[in-house]
């Protein structure tokens, strides 16, 4: 009896109870299982689907008449408000009473300055008046002098007008969602969004022509003109005016020639005519 | 997921090294605690049966040898070898007859009974308190883990200078799996710890009810003597 109770004492001490050694070797195996399971193809997985990826090229529609902007911005709705806006403005009522001064002031001296005064608002049409009755020859000086300065008075006011016109215009064109910028060429004038055609064309002649500086001698400029079809192939095309310098005129051959056919398709068949000026290209590879 | 452990840092590796010990040991107890408790519990109900159906205890003696692994079988050998010693003390002409006039046979077995019924239970108990161990600790040392792995992640992002969410994610991506594998841990541990620590609550009480029993069968036999 005392042998078995010093035994379980010792039991009771021990690290391992009998058959504990063999559970640590199960769990060892069951730890060692479970990645095995883990990477088995028994086990599902669930699998991430990857989302599409889309590439694009974003290219700068060209466009026959580009409007004001920035050609790298994205297009956007043409512009509502426009047309509305300027009318009051850019067409002035008191037009149509002009007319009426322009055959009285025959007498005076100078009838050219008449049609010029055409954009003048309401005034115009009550200044003539005196100078109907003021054709005596004493006042002719005078009458000059005032009709100069009425003139000059004129023309400042068209051309303030003028300049409020642009503003307003400038303000007006519509924004690009993304950048806030308008769309078209900075020199842009017409009203459809993107790049000119004409100016896409010579910055693609200008990549594919190849000229040394060192063969540049003065500043050759030749005329020449190109004839593309709507889907960017060229027709054919013809020197207006040659440079005169033979290795800049055959560099510019070659150019026309690698550009056969455009990247992109034209609104429509056109033909440019387009100045290759040597410091021009040079100044802007 | 391996790729994850192994392009870990080295602390982050050296606390799932720590994890992985405390998970192995775990389920060893575990399995070793499943198979104890449910041999005590069997083997408790079978002798219950023989004791009731036996009417003596010579008899019960001779066949508790089949129920080694009942802790009321113990109390039974204890208590039982108990009272044989004070009848043979009793009998023998040798021990001082003063001695033998003062002994108390059901408070002297009552004793032999605490103190069977206190090693079983230690040997019930064994081991669970590493249970309880990993899973109150477990989840901290896997949460240590985390933090340093941040923190080299956070490192990282300093040198590179790129806060990027390519950059940020698969260092703390690194750092998390220590946080899974201490909760891996854990939470068998925790499961099993308070499973276990009731079945043996449940054989102490069964063995508190069989002392008592015990001892008053031997009070009667006592009496009626």
């Amino acid at each position: 009896m005392e042998s078995s109770r010093k035994q379980r004492w010792q039991q009771l001490q021990s690290v391992f109870e009998p058959g504990f050694k063999q559970m640590l070797l199960v769990s060892i195996l069951l730890h060692v299982l479970l990645p095995v399971l883990y990477y088995s193809p028994f086990f599902p997985k669930r699998e991430i689907e990857k989302p599409p990826v889309y590439r694009v090229n974003l290219v700068n529609k060209i466009v026959k008449n580009p409007q004001a902007g920035r050609p790298e911005a994205a297009p956007v709705k043409k512009k509502p408000a426009i047309k509305p806006k300027p009318k009051p403005a850019v067409k002035p009522k008191p037009i149509p009473p002009k007319p009426k001064p322009v055959p009285k002031p025959k007498p005076v001296p100078k009838p050219k300055s008449v049609p010029k005064a055409e954009p003048i608002k309401k005034k115009p049409a009550v200044k003539p008046k005196p100078k109907i009755q003021a054709p005596s020859k004493k006042a002719k000086d005078t009458q000059a002098d005032a009709i100069k300065a009425m003139q000059a008075k004129r023309d400042r006011q068209a051309l303030i007008a003028g300049y409020k016109d642009e503003l307003i215009e400038l303000t007006e064109q519509p924004k690009s969602p993304i950048t806030g910028a308008p769309v078209g060429m900075m020199d842009g004038k017409g009203d459809e969004a993107g790049v000119s055609a004409i100016a896409f064309i010579q910055e693609f002649i200008q990549q594919q022509w190849n000229f040394s500086k060192y063969q540049a001698v003065g500043n050759p400029e030749a005329e020449a003109k190109l004839f593309y079809n709507t889907d960017g192939t060229l027709l054919h095309y013809k020197f207006i005016k040659k440079s005169g310098n033979s290795a800049f005129d055959e560099s510019l051959i070659r150019a026309i020639a690698k550009s056969r056919q455009l990247p992109q398709s034209l609104p429509e068949s056109m033909e440019f005519h387009i100045f290759f000026n040597l410091k021009d290209m040079l100044d802007n590879p | 997921m391996l790729d994850l452990v192994f392009s870990a840092g080295p602390v982050v590796k050296l606390v799932l090294l720590i994890l992985v010990y405390f998970s192995l040991v775990s389920w060893a107890i575990i399995f070793y605690k499943v198979s104890v408790i449910q041999r005590a519990i069997k083997e408790s109900d079978r002798f219950l049966d023989f004791f009731w159906k036996k009417k003596r205890f010579d008899l019960v003696g001779q066949g508790i040898k089949e129920f080694i692994h009942s802790p009321l079988a113990t109390l039974f050998r204890e208590g039982y070898h108990e009272m044989l010693q004070l009848k043979k003390k009793s009998t023998d002409p040798d021990e001082p007859g003063d001695f033998s006039l003062k002994m108390d046979t059901t408070e002297m077995v009552g004793r032999a009974l605490r103190r069977a019924t206190t090693q079983e239970t230690q040997r019930l108990e064994k081991y669970l308190t590493f249970l309880a161990t990993t899973g109150s600790t477990a989840p901290f040392i896997g949460l240590f883990g985390t933090v340093w792995g941040i923190m080299d992640a956070f490192h990282g992002i300093g040198t590179t200078g790129s806060a990027s969410l390519a950059v940020v994610a698969p260092g703390i991506s690194e750092a998390l799996i220590a946080t899974a594998i201490g909760l891996a841990a854990a939470i068998p541990a925790v499961m099993g710890y308070n499973h276990f620590l009731n079945k043996v609550n449940i054989l102490i009480g069964e063995m508190d009810n069989f002392s008592q029993e015990l001892l008053n069968i031997v009070e009667r036999m006592e009496r009626g003597n």
